[in-house]
């Protein structure tokens, strides 16, 4: 996995985790950045990276 | 506006621009609320805060993105009902942090469409056998080692399954060995390990 899919991974969890976890006292929290949205990005970025990595299998 | 980003025990250094307000024995962590027209740019800028107080308390309680008030004491009016449950919750993290697991991949083993009814309810059941081997073969031994789980209900491929372990911060590199080990078992599927993170999942009780 390169370094920056590693980042991109750690990016989209760390949102995640800002936006959809932690304690909420007040709970009309409305946020504009939908975590389908930020999901779906992490996922493409996931498949990329395990294609990559099959790619450096095969050409080893 | 006051932003609240965590509540925090034994801590040892205040990041800059930060405050601290005693609400019956518990610490909250406030600093003005930024403006900031990027939500991805604000997330990134109350994680690094959160987990800068992560590295410098022993126990820290992390605050969902958004939580502004108008001033201190509307801070502690939203605060104090709910103090005893938050400093029992803040105990429970006490040396904690979380990782997190993701798997991800394509379920089905082969591209064939099926030839009859038999063939299809098996093809519609492979994501969930999948997602009860790895229940078994993966969460459950991390499980194990970890102090709480939480795993999210399994929504649609290709994110078989997700999760996040409390975990104690002495023992987050033998944890993530044995998540490497574990997923070796399973070369078609990408497993990612993230983390350490302040114990996010682990701050309001199970849905």
């Amino acid at each position: 996995m390169t370094a920056l899919a590693a980042e991109d991974i750690t990016l989209v969890d760390l949102v995640d985790r800002v936006l959809n976890k932690g304690v909420v006292l007040t709970g009309d929290v409305t946020l504009s950045v939908a975590d389908v949205d930020l999901v779906y990005v992490g996922l493409r970025v996931l498949l990329a990276s395990a294609g990559t990595l099959d790619r450096l299998e095969r050409e080893r | 506006m006051i932003r609240l980003y965590a509540f925090v025990d034994g801590l040892r250094r205040l990041p800059d621009g930060l405050r601290v307000i005693r609400v019956e024995g518990l610490d909250a962590v406030v600093g003005e609320a930024l403006n900031c027209d990027d939500q991805v740019q604000a997330a990134l800028v109350h994680g690094r805060i959160i987990e800068s107080l992560r590295e410098h308390a022993e126990a820290v309680l992390p605050v969902r993105l958004g939580e502004d008030f108008a001033d201190e004491a509307a801070v502690t009016a939203a605060v104090a009902p709910r103090a005893d449950g938050l400093s029992g919750r803040l105990e429970d993290v006490r040396g904690c942090v979380e990782i997190g697991v993701r798997v991800v991949g394509e379920v089905s083993s082969s591209g064939d469409e099926p030839r009859d009814g038999a063939g299809y309810m098996r093809k519609r059941l492979e994501p969930f056998r999948l997602r009860n081997a790895l229940e078994e073969s993966l969460h459950a031994p991390l499980e194990r080692r970890a102090k709480a789980a939480r795993v999210a209900p399994f929504g649609a491929a290709p994110l078989i399954l997700e999760a996040s372990y409390l975990v104690s911060a002495g023992s987050v590199e033998d944890f993530a060995d044995e998540a490497v080990e574990l997923a070796a078992a399973w070369p078609r599927l990408s497993v990612t390990c993230t983390g350490p993170w302040a114990p996010y999942s682990f701050a309001e009780g199970e849905d």
